[in-house]
């Protein structure tokens, strides 16, 4: 456990973490950590346990050894929905917003544990609509008609209408056209600069690292790599990770 | 005309027990089989605050609403907490809706009880039709109740949690709803409503032991004709059957109604297999 008294304790620490699905277990030991206004950027091969720890983090999967704790409180225990009150985010994989819902219908979900009556909350979507222009334009519209960008957009929106502290990402940039990709990476560092912090999946590994402060690298359900992502970029440190010659 | 005021009113009840099912389908996407035995406790209910203990019209209301939200409680504690899956619960919700039956029968007996109604029994002509007071109120109260209940769910933050529960329940927890409480307030909240209703009910059903079978029945294939998860098509569903029904009672004969009910359910199905206003379920990967 961190110290509650280190200046420099990072906003969420994951330590030993192990989780899966019922008796099938997909993440062994998995340890990280993300500071405020830093993005870690969590990579891994198909299967590697990615989605689970983040699944675990947000308290979907139960966690069967290990520890999550949030500015050095310990949340291992606490229900999905709790986390989200303390300042956990998650934005999953494939876009999981409410598609039959609009996006203002969305969004509003977004903010519900914020403890607003719908009048008030529908002022707090103004930002929302100021980052993401595009959805603004077609608040009353079924988000399930939206284009893949435009989910993922609102799926990032509708997540920060909590006002977390720490900000997942599974994927964001999966089954999106490029320039999309680049638009949805320079959100997540426009995010970064506003001092959430990020835990960042992804596939893109080159715009991954772009924005990296921290890379952690899992295999098979453990971390096998752990870096600052200066130490990761222009050496083969990830090559060696991804191919197996660290082990 | 009278029998088509006869099929709304008998339509109205069957809209009611399709709601009931309804909202426990959006909040848990299972069936509670004993809903309709919650709407007889609460007719039976009525029968002894009017009758038997000769309650004010408003404490006996009262009494209805606490006393049925209450059996729902215990039923969502005992019947549908502990196990997961449709299945499992049509098993435990047919249980309790045995035991609900068996307790009325111990309670009030096998005999049909005339419920009074709790206003004005008064019948008049309209339209050329005959009607009385309690049909054009229980009509009235549920296309009301019907209307406020969509509005609700679709302009209300709870209700947008409920249905976006019903979309999808992981995303609904990362969105911080506690789906656990909100679907546990849906599930009293049905008890809640069978016991408001239960006096509207009450003077067109009459009070018997056997009444919720056969409610339940209709109101189940009210549900699948209007779409399951669907407010309005449960209740253009429950209007479609009691009008059939009846109509058919006056125009074909007494022992061809539920045979009409079903082959109406049948067609419907054939054409639109989700019912009039279903829909599918998808999911994008």
């Amino acid at each position: 456990m961190s110290s509650p008294t280190t200046v420099a304790s990072p906003l969420l620490e994951v330590r030993g973490l192990a989780s899966g699905y019922g008796d099938i277990r997909a993440v062994w030991d998995a340890s990280l950590q993300v500071r405020a206004g830093e993005i870690t950027v969590l990579l891994g091969r198909n299967g590697a346990g990615k989605t689970t720890t983040l699944r675990a983090i947000a308290g979907l999967n139960r966690a069967d050894a290990g520890s999550v704790a949030l500015r050095a409180r310990d949340i291992t225990g606490m229900p999905p929905h709790q986390r989200v009150r303390a300042g956990i985010g998650l934005v999953q994989e494939g876009k999981r917003i409410f598609r039959r819902r609009t996006i203002e219908e969305n969004l509003l979900l977004g903010g519900y544990t914020r403890g607003l009556n719908k009048r008030k909350l529908l002022v707090e979507l103004d930002p929302i609509y100021e980052m993401f222009p595009a959805l603004a334009q077609r608040r009353h519209v079924a988000s399930g008609q939206l284009s893949g960008g435009q989910q993922q957009m609102l799926a990032i929106g509708q997540a920060l209408m909590a006002q977390p502290s720490l900000l997942m990402l599974d994927e964001p940039s999966g089954g999106l056209a490029p320039s999309v990709v680049a638009e949805v990476m320079a959100t997540v560092a426009a995010l970064k600069a506003t001092g959430i912090g990020i835990l960042l999946v992804e596939q893109a590994v080159a715009a991954a690292l772009e924005v990296a402060d921290r890379v952690t690298v899992l295999d098979v359900g453990r971390v096998i790599l752990d870096r600052p992502a200066t130490d990761v970029a222009g050496s083969d440190a990830l090559a060696d990770a991804y191919f197996g010659r660290l082990r | 005309m009278t029998p088509i005021w006869s099929g709304l009113s008998i339509g109205a009840v069957y809209a009611l027990i399709a709601i009931g099912y309804n909202v426990v389908f959006i909040a848990y996407t299972t069936f509670n089989f004993a809903h309709a035995q919650l709407m007889m406790f609460a007719i039976f209910v009525t029968y002894w605050g009017l009758v038997v203990a000769e309650l004010p019209v408003l404490l006996i209301f009262a009494i209805a609403a606490v006393g049925v939200g209450l059996i729902a409680l215990l039923e969502e504690f005992v019947a549908i907490r502990p196990v997961k899956g449709a299945h499992a619960h049509l098993v435990t919700t047919l249980g309790m809706a045995t035991l609900l039956d068996g307790t009325t029968r111990l309670i009030w007996g096998d005999q049909v009880l005339k419920v009074p109604a709790v206003g004005s029994d008064a019948t008049f002509t309209l339209l050329g039709g005959r009607i009385s007071v309690p049909e054009v109120v229980l009509v009235v109260s549920v296309v009301a109740i019907a209307v406020a209940m969509i509005v609700y769910s679709r302009r209300s933050l709870t209700g947008l949690a409920l249905l976006a529960m019903a979309e999808d329940r992981d995303a609904a927890l990362l969105r911080g709803i506690n789906v656990k409480r909100l679907a546990l307030g849906a599930f009293v909240f049905t008890g809640v409503l069978a016991g408001l209703t239960g006096p509207l009910v009450g003077p067109k059903t009459f009070a018997v032991s056997t009444l919720a079978a056969a409610l339940a029945l209709k109101g189940f294939v009210a549900l699948a004709i209007g779409g399951f998860g669907s407010l309005p098509g449960a209740l253009l569903g429950g209007f479609l059957v009691g009008l059939v029904e009846s109509l058919t009672g006056r125009w074909l004969g007494s022992q061809l109604p539920t045979i009409m009910v079903f082959v109406v359910l049948l067609l419907i199905l054939m054409l639109k297999p989700t019912g009039l206003f279903g829909t599918t379920r998808e999911r994008m990967v």
